[in-house]
């Protein structure tokens, strides 16, 4: 059975070109706040005090659907669900969400990239053509890859 | 019978003068700008994304400059500049610096803050690849070397800016959410000297606060601000704390919230349609003291720069400043609006910056008002002089060659999210030049590697000027305003508050026609630059026919502190960047420390046996004066108390009243202030003629025989070669006037001048070197007065010859396409020794030779 992969809102537009190689992105302006909803794995309401806003993880595809999506959804959950976390904004899509890195800022759980961490734990997929500045992404996925976690285990689509 | 000749005198003379204003050109030169960029340069000129750019000048040496912006694949991109910011070099071949290896600082992801202090210590500040650490390192070279300072981290952290003053280093972030500081003392160059930083001060009041900005008071008070919230499209606050006591125990206090803003923290605009925009708060403090110079009036006082909105969410967003006097602590109210358009479209990305050798503000910022869709931005600046008792910024002035789209460059190329303009830019001012630095997409220099679809780090060299007051004198000021001055006296023609002045004597003319001006509509007699004098860091500089008054066609006299001085080949060094030189045709070039360029043209008038002179003036940060810069809304240049005189009076006599009454004796130079040298038994006094001009003709003095006109042929045929509307018109009229066809081999000189005059400066490598260490010196000719590369402005072609401790170097060395020659050796012996350069133009150009002041190296033992 083929899965369907999201494709990232307005950053996957942005991102998806052909003919280069993976580069990487800028992190810039960030917004500091609580999470208070976990809408998939991939987007997230950040809610900043005055206002908040729908935060979409920049540079992965997870599942939109079945087992793994609901895996990932609860491992983002469990990062950052009722938990401050800061949102490194890189641009805003047409649907109005807010994309960006999402990283924890918890007392047990350290500092830790969101989506960076889904992809080390083969629950979604770097973007094509997208990458964190020094590759990190890349090298989370190949981990990933070798120890046939998540989305790379033996019954899962290869690649 | 004497009544009758004086009534046919004056007729005749209304007539002339009738004829005069009739042939004259009403056209008004359009008003300039008082600041003016060169052409922009490509600092970056590498594939993918650079911007989000700081840059930092060396506070003990002019020509340092050192640039770092966000880079899009890996590291951040660094430049740094030896000349000024004319050419820019790399410390790594890379372009980059923080990408890992070592030596070059911990990787970084981005947001870099610079500081340089006046040990030289340069700090370079960022956030570290995995967003946890606040990463500081230092270069004590110039930014040719680093080391590693400090680290803070591991926390969840953002936007950390540095600044230095006082003899402390602070760097504040925000941190989960609070802005945080840390400050430690500094006490010389290098590591050693810069003590422990001290714990992390949480800063009161600033939770949901940020992309602020910190300063250091030339008393050592540390204030920072900051945005809150951090969210939404406002409306928002700017807070600003203060820690009074430095490093002191004392914590920082609560804070005030120094002004409202309607540009919330994400706060989208057309021309950031995706990436947004914040308020960019934006500190400056006066930092001129005098240190043996004039003081600055409002010396400690703190300006603070914010984009407002006028309507929330109308996207007619502006550039404001307020000021503080205590440290912050209360803020000037209204705020004062920085950009002069008309228009309802996007001013964004403000960066302030004072110059602290005047207190001059400057003020650059991304604008979008030229563009119809409000989505192509182009950079402006302003300035200020410190005069008032509050800012009045000069017309804004167009800085960048081309305009940029944030939107253009969406979608990006694959796998590199595009943040449009980044979250600021960057701003230097220094001994008379800013150094804006911004994210350009518009590829107006035709070297972006990446055409226009992806961003590069372009900078610019805004100064005042160019200014002339030549002929009898025809005066353009520093933003372009063209206007006749007769007055006779000694007047105050430019000065800025860190003592940078330059006077002129002007001689009446008794001539039997007048003058019609276009811009002021009088009609008056005439009268002549016949001496200068200028105050060159501490020392006097007088330019002035034979003090004893006897007539000596021989030539100028030129004293230094008062001394008569013949001037060597490669003049007199006044220090700190100040020299006196000769020039052709019997004239001198002082160098200011801050820039200015004063050029002085004399020639002699054989019937008259007198001397005038042309005096023009070039990237000047001197901007207060007879031929300084209009406030707005001024019809004439600020008069000294920094006031204005409103609109141009409707009133001849009323124009007659405000130039030659108010104005003219409001820049009169005192017994007190002048810098001329006097014969015993004269003063400022014996050149002033308070009457002159009178307000109708005739154009008579007592024992004097007005000089004749020569015809309008005469003139036309005379001035035939001089080019440039205002000055072939100026040409014709003096001639004319005065019957003096010298008058036109004056003009062509200083138009010769303007066109091909050069100047030349030399730099190290490094400095100091070991025995047998290479070196590399690289001279760098560069225009005078730059040309935009699009008129046909390229760099100066020739060779240099090189000069060790005043005897030639080698051969010549041929320029390259830049105008840099460069002499590499490994020859120099242990001590101290002085480097200059001497530019030889290429046959057949239209570029003048010049010569550089020395550059001291020095070589250490191997002890």
């Amino acid at each position: 059975m083929r899965r369907r992969w999201a494709t990232g809102g307005l950053v996957g537009l942005l991102v998806l070109g052909a003919g280069f190689y993976p580069c990487p992105a800028f992190a810039g302006d960030s917004l500091y706040g609580k999470v208070t909803e976990v809408k998939s794995a991939e987007l997230v309401v950040l809610d900043y005090g005055q206002g908040q806003y729908n935060v979409r993880i920049v540079g992965i595809q997870a599942p939109k659907e079945g087992p793994t999506a609901e895996r990932a959804k609860e491992f983002v959950s469990k990062l950052v669900l009722r938990k401050n976390a800061r949102m490194r904004f890189e641009g805003r899509n047409k649907a109005g969400e807010m994309v960006g890195q999402l990283q924890t800022d918890d007392p047990e759980i350290g500092i830790k990239d969101v989506g960076l961490e889904l992809v080390r734990s083969g629950l979604a997929r770097r973007q094509p053509n997208y990458d964190y500045k020094y590759h990190e992404l890349s090298a989370a996925e190949k981990e990933a890859r070798g120890a046939k976690r998540g989305l790379w285990a033996a019954t899962q689509p290869k690649g | 019978m004497r009544n009758s000749t004086r009534i046919s005198r004056l007729l005749q003379t209304a007539a002339f003068a009738i004829v005069l204003a009739g042939e004259f050109v009403l056209g008004v030169s359009a008003a300039r700008a008082q600041v003016t960029g060169g052409t922009d340069v490509n600092v970056s000129k590498m594939l993918n994304y650079q911007n989000e750019c700081a840059i930092a000048k060396n506070p003990t040496s002019k020509l340092q400059l050192f640039a770092a912006c966000n880079n899009s694949t890996g590291g951040l991109f660094a430049a740094r500049s030896t000349d000024g910011g004319v050419t820019w070099t790399y410390p790594d071949p890379s372009k980059t610096i923080a990408n890992g290896t070592a030596g070059l600082g911990p990787p970084a992801c981005c947001d870099p803050t610079l500081a340089w202090d006046t040990f030289g210590n340069l700090f370079i500040t960022y956030i570290n690849n995995n967003l946890q650490n606040i990463e500081t390192i230092l270069s004590t070279d110039g930014g040719l070397t680093f080391t590693n300072l400090i680290t803070f981290g591991p926390a969840s952290v953002d936007q950390p800016t540095v600044a230095v003053g006082a003899g402390q280093v602070w760097i504040v972030w925000n941190q989960s959410n609070q802005m945080v500081a840390r400050g430690a003392p500094v006490t010389g160059l290098g590591t050693a000297n810069i003590g422990a930083f001290i714990a992390t001060l949480t800063i009161p009041n600033t939770t949901g606060c940020s992309f602020g900005d910190l300063a250091i008071s030339p008393g050592g008070a540390v204030v920072q601000a900051c945005e809150t919230p951090t969210g939404g499209e406002g409306p928002a606050t700017i807070r600003v704390n203060t820690k009074a006591d430095g490093l002191g125990p004392n914590p920082f206090n609560a804070g005030v919230a120094a002004t409202t803003t309607n540009v919330g923290g994400f706060d989208f605009i057309p021309a950031q349609n995706t990436r947004s925009v914040d308020a960019e708060a934006g500190l400056a403090f006066d930092r001129n003291g005098g240190n043996g110079r004039p003081t600055s009036p409002h010396f400690g006082r703190l300006y603070l720069v914010y984009t407002e909105e006028t309507v929330n969410e109308n996207n007619d967003t502006d550039i404001m400043v307020r000021f503080s006097d205590d440290n912050g602590g209360t803020w000037s109210n209204p705020p004062i609006r920085v950009n002069d358009d008309a228009t309802t479209r996007s001013q964004f990305l403000p960066r302030i910056a004072s110059n602290p050798l005047s207190g001059n503000i400057a003020v650059c910022w991304h604008d979008a008002r030229n563009s119809a869709t409000n989505t192509a931005m182009q950079e402006f600046c302003t300035i200020a002089t410190p005069t008032g008792a509050s800012p009045a910024f000069f017309p804004n002035a167009l800085i960048s060659d081309g305009s940029s789209t944030g939107t253009g460059s969406s979608p990006p190329v694959a796998g590199q999210a595009d943040i449009q303009f980044g979250d600021y830019s960057g701003l230097a001012y220094f001994q008379g030049l800013a150094h804006p630095i911004w994210a350009d997409v518009s590829n107006s220099t035709g070297d972006n590697p990446d055409g226009t679809s992806r961003w590069d780090a372009y900078t610019d060299r805004v100064w005042g000027g160019p200014a002339a007051n030549e002929g009898d004198p025809h005066i353009t000021t520093v933003d372009g305003i063209h206007y006749d001055f007769q007055s006779a006296g000694e007047f105050v023609v430019l000065r800025d508050a860190g003592g940078t002045e330059i006077q002129t004597r002007q001689t009446a003319v008794p001539t039997a026609s007048v003058v019609g001006n276009a811009y002021t509509g009088l009609t008056t007699c005439v009268s002549l630059n016949t001496a200068v004098a200028a105050r060159v860091n501490k020392h006097r500089v007088t330019f002035e026919p034979n003090l004893s008054g006897e007539p000596d066609p021989s030539g100028m006299q030129l004293r230094i502190d008062g001394n008569l001085t013949t001037l060597p080949a490669n003049g007199v060094d006044l220090g700190a960047s100040g020299r006196v030189v000769s020039w052709a045709g019997g004239g001198i070039q002082v160098d200011f420390q801050d820039e200015t360029t004063l050029i002085v043209t004399p020639n002699w008038w054989p019937t008259e046996s007198k001397w005038y002179l042309n005096v023009d003036v070039y990237h000047s940060a001197a901007l207060e004066g007879v031929m300084g810069a209009r406030a707005r809304g001024s019809w004439l240049p600020a008069l000294a108390d920094g006031t204005s005189l409103g609109p141009k009076p409707a009133a001849l006599h009323q124009r007659y009243v405000d130039l030659y009454q108010k104005f003219a004796d409001s820049w009169r130079v005192t017994d007190k202030t002048s810098l001329f040298d006097y014969q015993p038994g004269t003063s400022t006094a014996t050149f002033t003629i308070a009457s002159w001009p009178p307000e109708n003709p005739p154009c008579v003095l007592p024992q004097t025989t007005p000089v004749k006109p020569a015809t309008l042929a005469v003139a036309q045929r005379a001035c035939r070669a001089v080019t440039g509307k205002n000055r072939k018109e100026d040409c014709i009229f003096d001639v004319r006037v005065t019957g003096e066809t010298g008058f036109a081999k004056t003009y062509l000189l200083s138009q010769k001048i303007q066109a091909g005059g050069t100047g030349v400066v030399v730099s190290d490598d490094k400095d100091p070197t070991k025995p047998e260490e290479p070196v590399t010196l690289t001279a760098t000719v560069t225009r005078n007065f730059p040309v935009a590369r699009r008129q046909g402005g390229g760099a100066p072609t020739g060779t240099v010859r090189f000069t060790l401790d005043g005897e030639k170097a080698g051969d010549p060395v041929k320029l390259d396409s830049k105008g840099q020659a460069r002499w590499k050796t490994a020859r120099l012996k242990v001590g101290g020794h002085k480097v200059a350069a001497q530019y030889i133009p290429a046959k057949g150009t239209a570029f003048l030779p010049s010569s550089s002041g020395d550059e001291s190296h020095t070589v250490k033992g191997s002890d």
